[in-house]
C-alpha cells in the first residue's frame, strides 16, 4: 500500500515537474515572439515609453549592448522624471561598463529639463556609478564625487522634489558621496549632517516605515565613527533597531565593541573606490 | 650634501613641488681599481657633482673636477641621474648624465679624466629626463642607451607659460618622449625610439630592463608617474610590443622605480615598483609584480607585506643578510618642510574640484613651507621565504627618515656583503656599512669583458638551491648598483656550480667555485 502512494508522490512530482518546464519554455517562447515583435515595431519615434524599457531590459539580458541601451535612453528621454526607467538604464550602463555613454546621455537630459529633479539625480548617481572603474584613481574618483556632490546640492538647494522619495534619494546618496571620502580630508561631518537630514525626512514626509530606511541609518552611524564619535554611531544603529527592527548590518555593527576595530570596519567598507550601491529600485520594492 | 633647483618665480607657488627630484648616486669602478666608486648629483646652477674615489680603506675622495666631471649644473640644465657603462668598449666604464636639460656622455680616458662626447656621440637628448640606463637590447655587443623623460622638451628655466604639468593624476600621457639611442659601435648613436616602438610618453620616472620572459633579450620596463607604468617586450629583431595590458595590467598608480630580481627563486624575474602611499588618504601602495612564468605578473604586494613603502622612490633587492633570497629596501619621504602642516588636504580639495586644470602650474595651491608626505622612515623588508616580508628598517639600523631619492646596494669596503648609500634631495646622503658576518656565507662575481657585461645572467646552484642574477645596466630610480653579482649560500657550504648565460646566448657552466670570494668571469 505504502509502495503505492509512494510512486503516486513520484509520479505527481514529475508530472509537476514537466508542467512547470513546459510553462517555462511556453513564456520563454511567448517572450521571444514578444521582443521580436516590438524590435520590428519600436523605432526612436514610435512606440511607448514603457515598451522602449521592457525591450531594453530584455535586450541588455540577452547581452545586446547597444540596442538595450538605445531602448532605455528612448524610454527615459520621453519619460524623464520616471525614476524606474532611468535606474534601468544606469544600472545596464553598470551591467556593460559603459560609464561615459551613461554620463554623456544623462548630462544632455539634465540639460534638456532643468526643472526636473530626477535626471539631475540619476546623472549625480551615474558619476557615482563611474567611481570605481579601473582607470580612477583617487584624484578621479574624488573629482566624480565632488560632481556628484554639486548636483544633489543643487536638487536640495531648489527645494528637493514634490516626490518624497527622490528628496529622500537626494539626501542618501549626498550622504553616501561624502561617507566614502578619506577622513583626513574631513567629509565625515558632512555626510553626518546629509544623513541627519534624511532620517529626518523619513521620519516626517514618507509615512510608514520602509524597508530601505534602515539604509540611512547605517550612514550615519558609519559617517560617525569617520568622525571619530563612536558612542553616538551605536546609538543611532540601537534606535535604528528599535524603530526599524533587526537588521543583519546593524547586528554587525553593534558587535563590534571595540572602537579601533569598528574604525577599521569602516574604512574597509567605506572608502574611495569601494563600489557603492547606487540601485533606487529601494524604493519600489527591491530587498536594501 | 645635494641642493635642490631653483625655479622661476612664475611656479614658485609649487616650487617645492618641482624641485623634489635630483638626488641621484651611480657606483661604477671607474678606475679599474677593483674598488666600487660613486658619482652623485647635485641639482643647482652653481653646484657640482661630485665624483668619489674608493680610497679602498673606507674612505673617498671627490675627484670630480680634475676628471673633468664636476661642472655639468652650470649651463643647459641640472642633473637628475647617472649611469655608468663601457659603451665604446674600451674596457672603462664611460658615464651618461641626465638633465632637465641637455644630458652629457662623458668618454672615461683610461687616465682618471673623462671628455665630454655628448655632441659627437649624438645623445645629448633635450627631453628632461629623470633615468637612463645601458642595455643591449639587440646583443650586437656595444650599450644601446634608453632614457625616461619627465617633462616635455620644454626650457623648464624660460617658461613661456606655466601650462607645464600633467593633465591627469591617473592616465596622463603627456610626458615627454622616451628615448632609445642606438650604439653604432663606431662613438655614435643613432635615435631609433619610434621605430623601435618605445617613445613612451608617461612621466616617467625610472626604466628598468631585464629578461623576465627568458627568452635571452633584455626588455623594458618603465615607471610613470600619475598613470599607467609599461612592459616593452623585446621581440629580438630591433623592435619592441607594448605588453603592458596582458603582463602588468593597467594601473593608476605613481610608478617611481623599477626593479627586477627573482625573490622566491623560482628562475623567474619579479619586479618591485615603488608608489605611494600615506596613512588615512593616500592608499596606493608599492607593487610586487611577481612573474607568474607566463610573462604576466601578480601583484601580491598586500599579502607579501611589502606595500607600505610610504611616498616610495628608490628599491632595491639584495640578499643582504645572505641567507639566500633577496630582501627588498627602498627609501621614501616626499617633501620634508614644517612639521605637522600638510599641503596634502589642501592639494585634495584643489585637484578634486571640476575643472581643476592640472597642467597650469598656477592653479595648484601655495605649497609656502608646508611638508608633503615628509619625515618618513625608510623600509627595510626582509624575506622570510614562503613569499613573505617582514620590515625591520629599525632593527637593521636603516629606518633613516631623509626625503629619500637614490639608492645604491654595493660592496665598497669588498667584504662580502653589499652596504647601501642614501642620498636625499636636499639634503646630507647616508652610507649605512653592512656589519653582517659574511664567513662562509658568500660568493661574488664580476663580469669583464664587452658592454659592461650587462646582459649576462648567472645562475647559481648550491644544494638543489638555484638563485639567478641579470647583470643590469642602472635598474632603480636615480640610481645604479655594483655591477657585481653577489650572492648570500644561507647555509649552504658550498656551490654546486653557476651557470652562465652571456648576452650573447652563449653559455658556460663554472663548477664548484671557492666561496667567500669575488670571482672574475672573463667573457668568451
Amino acid at each position: 500500500m505504502r509502495w503505492r502512494v509512494v510512486l503516486m508522490l513520484f509520479v505527481a512530482a514529475g508530472l509537476l515537474a514537466g508542467a512547470a518546464a513546459g510553462i517555462a519554455w511556453w513564456r520563454g517562447v511567448r517572450e521571444a515572439r514578444q521582443i521580436m515583435k516590438l524590435r520590428e515595431k519600436l523605432g526612436a519615434q514610435t512606440g511607448e515609453p514603457a515598451e522602449h524599457h521592457w525591450l531594453g531590459l530584455r535586450l541588455a539580458d540577452q547581452g545586446e549592448q547597444d540596442e538595450s541601451l538605445a531602448h532605455l535612453e528612448i524610454a527615459a528621454e520621453r519619460d524623464p522624471s520616471n525614476l524606474r526607467f532611468g535606474n534601468d538604464l544606469r544600472l545596464a550602463c553598470i551591467r556593460f561598463g559603459r560609464y561615459d555613454r551613461d554620463i554623456a546621455f544623462f548630462e544632455s537630459l539634465t540639460e534638456a529639463h532643468t526643472d526636473l529633479p530626477e535626471p539631475r539625480l540619476q546623472l549625480a548617481l551615474a558619476y557615482v556609478d563611474k567611481m570605481p572603474d579601473h582607470m580612477m584613481g583617487i584624484v578621479g574618483q574624488g573629482k566624480l564625487s565632488k560632481q556628484s556632490i554639486g548636483l544633489l546640492t543643487r536638487i536640495l538647494e531648489s527645494g528637493g522634489s514634490r516626490d518624497n522619495q527622490v528628496t529622500w534619494a537626494a539626501l542618501h546618496a549626498l550622504g553616501m558621496n561624502h561617507l566614502y571620502w578619506p577622513k583626513a580630508l574631513g567629509h565625515a561631518p558632512l555626510s553626518v549632517h546629509a544623513f541627519e537630514k534624511c532620517i529626518q525626512h523619513q521620519k516626517t514626509s514618507m509615512g510608514g516605515p520602509n524597508p530601505y530606511f534602515v539604509l540611512p541609518y547605517l550612514g550615519l552611524g558609519d559617517a560617525l565613527v569617520k568622525a571619530r564619535r563612536h558612542e553616538e554611531a551605536r546609538r543611532v544603529w540601537t534606535e535604528a533597531q528599535t524603530l526599524l527592527g533587526r537588521d543583519e548590518r546593524l547586528v554587525r555593527r553593534l558587535s563590534i565593541v571595540d572602537d579601533e576595530g569598528l574604525t577599521e570596519f569602516v574604512d574597509e567598507t567605506r572608502g574611495l573606490g569601494i563600489v557603492v550601491d547606487t540601485d533606487l529600485a529601494v524604493l519600489w520594492g527591491r530587498k536594501p | 650634501m645635494h641642493r635642490k633647483p631653483v625655479f622661476e618665480e612664475k611656479v614658485r607657488n609649487i616650487e617645492p613641488w618641482l624641485a623634489s627630484v635630483g638626488a641621484a648616486a651611480a657606483a661604477g669602478d671607474y678606475d679599474g681599481d677593483g674598488y666600487v666608486d660613486l658619482y652623485v648629483t647635485n641639482s643647482r646652477r652653481g653646484y657640482t657633482n661630485a665624483l668619489y674615489h674608493n680610497n679602498g680603506d673606507g674612505t673617498f675622495t671627490d675627484v670630480a673636477a680634475a676628471a673633468g666631471v664636476a661642472s655639468v649644473n652650470e649651463t643647459d640644465g641640472l642633473s637628475m641621474d647617472a649611469v655608468w657603462g663601457d659603451y665604446d668598449n674600451d674596457g672603462d666604464e664611460d658615464l651618461y648624465v641626465v638633465k632637465w636639460g641637455r644630458n652629457l656622455l662623458f668618454r672615461n680616458e683610461g687616465n682618471g679624466r673623462f671628455t665630454d662626447v655628448t655632441g659627437g656621440a649624438r645623445v645629448g637628448d633635450r627631453g628632461n629626463g629623470n633615468a637612463a640606463i645601458f642595455f643591449d637590447y639587440d646583443r650586437d655587443g656595444w650599450l644601446d642607451l634608453y632614457v625616461g623623460n619627465y617633462f616635455r622638451s620644454i626650457d623648464l628655466w624660460h617658461l613661456p607659460d606655466t601650462r607645464i604639468m600633467h593633465n591627469s593624476f591617473e592616465s596622463a600621457r603627456d610626458g615627454g618622449a622616451n628615448v632609445l639611442y642606438h650604439n653604432n659601435g663606431d662613438g655614435t648613436f643613432r635615435l631609433v625610439s619610434e621605430e623601435a616602438g618605445v617613445a613612451d610618453t608617461g612621466w616617467t620616472l625610472d626604466v628598468g630592463a631585464a629578461d623576465y620572459d627568458n627568452d635571452g633579450d633584455m626588455d623594458l620596463h618603465v615607471a610613470n608617474d600619475f598613470g599607467p607604468d609599461k612592459i616593452f617586450r623585446n621581440e629580438g629583431n630591433g623592435l619592441f610590443t607594448d605588453v603592458s595590458a596582458a603582463a602588468i595590467g593597467v594601473d593608476t598608480r605613481k610608478g617611481m622605480n623599477s626593479e627586477f630580481g627573482d625573490f622566491n627563486n623560482d628562475g623567474w624575474l619579479d619586479l618591485y615598483v615603488t608608489n605611494i602611499m600615506t596613512k588615512d588618504y593616500l592608499k596606493e601602495g608599492n607593487m610586487l609584480l611577481r612573474s607568474n612564468g607566463d610573462g604576466s605578473f601578480t601583484d601580491i604586494a598586500p599579502e607579501a607585506g611589502v606595500a607600505d613603502g610610504g611616498w616610495g622612490w628608490a628599491a632595491k633587492f639584495f640578499d643582504c643578510d645572505l641567507d639566500g633570497d633577496l630582501d627588498i629596501y627602498t627609501v621614501n619621504g616626499f617633501v620634508s618642510q614644517r612639521r605637522g602642516e600638510e599641503y596634502w588636504f589642501d592639494l585634495a580639495t584643489a585637484v578634486t574640484e571640476p575643472g581643476f586644470d592640472s597642467t597650469d602650474a598656477r592653479q595648484w595651491p601655495v605649497i609656502g613651507d608646508r611638508s608633503l608626505s615628509g619625515y618618513e622612515k625608510n623600509r627595510f623588508f626582509r624575506n622570510e621565504g614562503r613569499e613573505s616580508f617582514v620590515e625591520t628598517a629599525g632593527e637593521a639600523g636603516l629606518a633613516h627618515d631623509g626625503d629619500g631619492r637614490g639608492l645604491v646596494v654595493f660592496d665598497y669596503d669588498n667584504d662580502g656583503d653589499l652596504d647601501v648609500y642614501v642620498v636625499n634631495q636636499n639634503q646630507k646622503a647616508v652610507l649605512f656599512r653592512n656589519d653582517s658576518d659574511t664567513r662562509g656565507k658568500w660568493i661574488g662575481f664580476r663580469i669583464a669583458g664587452r658592454a659592461s657585461g650587462v646582459g649576462t645572467r648567472l645562475t647559481l646552484v648550491a644544494e638543489g638551491r638555484r638563485q639567478i642574477r641579470d647583470i643590469d645596466g642602472g635598474n632603480g630610480y636615480a640610481s645604479q648598483s655594483d655591477r657585481r653579482a653577489y650572492f648570500g649560500l644561507g647555509g649552504s657550504t658550498e656551490v654546486d656550480r653557476v651557470e652562465i648565460r652571456w648576452p650573447d646566448g652563449r653559455t658556460q657552466t663554472l663548477k664548484h667555485p671557492a666561496i667567500n670570494r669575488l670571482h672574475t668571469l672573463a667573457m668568451p
